[in-house]
């Protein structure tokens, strides 16, 4: 095992990935912004070097600076995360040649997997399904309409270095055609520093399903099952589960090994996921391979008992896969919700600010994996998500419910979260009887608002008028030779934020 | 004695009086009287018993502003009784005919997609905004034509900040 590894990240997965090195006894050197200085994986981490200012581009994707950080500081290996350089072959290869260890696939596989161009011909080849669509970029020539209606419409556009939902825009007729193309070059330029997008079927209403697969450097290659994540907005998954309602164990096995056969095609070393679309017939197709580890990773970990991050680790040491498929089992069913800095009555439009009162759920079954504090303030330059709350049951609906309770307990003020609308997302009739895919929220929560119970307004006034109250005469009322003894309602009041505790 | 408080949330308007009773407190919401017992545990935190129902409520300052949380749900208040101007303008408002497009957030101006004295249709793209990785399309609020461009594509600007003006047509 390494004794030194640099975390190329921030936010919670910089958090999950330093815990990992502690448990393990490798020592975590943390990077961070200028605009980070003050964020909670700075202050987890062993060592922190500041790498530049806030933009991206002048900081977690300065491919020079992380090596210069790495080697100075004496690490041995780095560990992308999700996001940022996560899959990005040039910074694997910059990693190979400086002599660290890249926490991933080699720069070869990131360039087949990241490409998804690529990978839909490699994929196509190896005789896996994949999407009907464009097998090359779409130029800036009039061929593009063309295309789109060979397809038939609704087409989607992807970029074809790109992931996360970002770059990706659905385009329903012609009219719509040129300006999602430009505006999908734009947003994967600057996410991903490639503008090379091309065309896909859009598939209405599919599931979301995705195996986990964990590989050696020693020919062997395993699946942790699958992850259920149908439930997205903008491309974006919001809530995940392990098991899959949908599948059953002949598909779940032919999916698995449908995976397995993903990963050997693109020579696939550590952790990585196979993405499939699930067709109401039970019909797979291959989506795209993440070839890093997914925000979504608990829920298998629960499940399956494997520590994903840990593994990753020991398998870019060198290390064999420490168990074979038929070690491996799920047991019980996790349910993830990811908690966003975002407004879900507004368009999930992103609310930076700062916390000003933080209370985290606990409980049985319940797992919190963050990246904040109360009083942080969440940083306007990078991706909103705050936290990851997965609950763990012996049924889906124990799981369920679990989450239910934990988001009620809940508390972020200060700014807009996702966690009211997660709230009614799990409580919907059709995701309690798990059905589930893409088009869940634009079909059941569109125009969303909060709807608060009768009684509640009430409640809230009169606690908010009491603590008001409670809070006046103490400051006014004192006597100058304190020989009142303080009411308890003198020491009550609302809590003030920067007055502290 | 007893306290008057007024708050406002969202187009609500809320007279609470508080008055003490017993070891607790009478708390008249718009006319209807509840009894009220509240304890502060942590910094923020109360137990709350309003005529026998118990639940715990999070009650946070910040100006004139009060958050309250309570069973899953977080509610703004603002003190008062006045017209509040505590909360966000919207990014888009339009006056008298007039629609200033603002930007929703702190970030930067990408694109400018329409040009002074362009005649706009509902829905058109103005400005395109990006922040926290994501674009925000501004658009047209009904069919008009651009009045004032006040950003430049590259512009790093602050939420509110006045972007665009559209002359809406009538009717």
């Amino acid at each position: 095992m390494f004794t030194k590894l640099l975390i190329a990240n921030r936010g919670e997965i910089a958090c999950r990935v330093i815990r990992a090195c502690r448990e393990l006894g490798v020592r975590a050197v943390a990077v961070y912004s200028e605009a980070d200085r003050a964020a909670l994986h700075v202050a987890r981490a062993d060592e922190a070097y500041c790498i530049g200012p806030a933009p991206p581009l002048e900081s977690y994707l300065n491919i020079d600076k992380l090596i210069e950080t790495a080697k100075q500081a004496g690490c041995e290996a780095v560990h992308p995360g999700y996001g940022f350089l996560a899959e990005n072959a040039a910074f694997a290869d910059a990693c190979a040649e400086a002599d660290l260890v890249f926490v991933g696939p080699s720069g070869d596989t990131l360039r087949l997997a990241g490409d998804k161009l690529g990978a839909r011909r490699t994929m196509a080849a190896a005789g896996i399904s994949i999407i009907p669509g464009m097998s090359a970029a779409a130029g800036d020539a009039e061929d593009v309409p063309a295309e789109a209606e060979k397809l038939g419409y609704p087409v989607i556009v992807k970029a074809a270095g790109g992931g996360g939902g970002k770059g990706m825009r659905i385009v329903r007729d012609e009219g719509e055609l040129a300006e999602c193309l430009e505006a999908a070059r734009r947003e994967a330029l600057g996410a991903f520093g490639d503008d090379t997008v091309y065309l896909e079927k859009y598939l209405e209403r599919p599931r979301h399903v995705e195996f986990q697969i964990l590989a050696d450097g020693h020919g062997n290659v395993v699946h942790l099952f699958e992850r259920e994540c149908s439930i997205q907005r903008r491309h974006q998954k919001i809530v995940e589960e392990s098991p899959s309602p949908a599948l059953d164990a002949k598909l779940r096995k032919k999916m698995g090994e449908a995976a397995i056969a993903v990963a050997r095609a693109v020579g696939y070393t550590n952790a990585g996921t196979i993405e499939f679309l699930l067709d109401e017939d039970k019909n797979f197709y291959f989506l795209e391979v993440n070839a890093r580890v997914q925000v979504e990773h608990p829920v298998t970990e629960i499940v399956t008992g494997v520590d994903i991050v840990k593994t990753q680790l020991a398998l870019a040491a060198g290390e064999k896969l420490p168990f074979a498929q038929k070690d491996l089992s799920q047991r019980g069913h996790a349910v993830e919700c990811r908690i966003y800095a975002e407004d879900p009555a507004a368009d999930f439009l992103p609310s930076a600010g700062k916390i000003l009162f933080l209370r985290e759920p606990r409980g049985p079954g319940v797992r919190l994996d963050g990246g904040i504090y109360a009083g942080y303030d969440v940083p306007v330059h990078y991706d909103p998500i705050l936290a990851k709350l997965i609950t763990w049951g012996s049924s889906r609906e124990e799981a369920r419910r679990r989450m239910a309770e934990a988001l009620r307990e809940y508390v972020i003020i200060g700014i807009g979260t996702t966690i009211p609308f997660l709230l009614d997302v799990i409580g919907h009739p059709a995701y309690v009887a798990g059905e589930t895919n893409t088009g869940f929220i634009a079909d059941y929560f569109d125009g969303w608002r909060e709807e608060v119970p009768e009684g509640l307004m009430e409640k809230a006034l009169a606690a908010a008028a009491v603590a008001e109250m409670a809070a006046g005469p103490a400051k006014v009322h004192v006597d100058a030779d304190g020989a009142a003894a303080p009411t308890p309602w003198q020491t009550v009041g609302p809590w003030e934020v920067g007055r502290g505790a | 004695m007893a306290m008057e408080y007024e708050f406002q949330s969202g187009d609500g308007k809320y007279a609470v009086t508080v008055e003490k009773s017993g070891n607790g407190f009478r708390v008249t919401v718009d006319g209807r009287a509840m009894e009220v017992d509240l304890v502060a545990a942590e910094p923020g935190c109360y137990s709350f018993v309003a005529d026998g129902e118990a639940t715990d409520v999070v009650v946070v300052r910040d100006g004139s502003r009060r958050y309250v949380a309570l069973e899953g749900y977080s509610l703004t208040l603002e003190e008062g009784g006045g017209e509040g101007q505590g909360a966000a303008a919207a990014a888009e408002d339009v006056v008298a005919g007039i629609q200033t497009i603002r930007a929703p957030m702190p970030g930067k101006v990408v694109k400018i997609a329409a040009a002074e004295g362009d005649v706009v249709e509902k829905g058109r793209t103005v400005v395109v905004v990006e922040a926290m990785k994501m674009e925000h399309r501004l658009v047209a609020a009904g069919t008009g034509t651009v009045k004032k461009i006040t950003c430049q594509e590259g512009q790093n600007v602050d939420a509110d900040q006045p972007l665009a003006e559209v002359e809406v047509e009538g009717g």
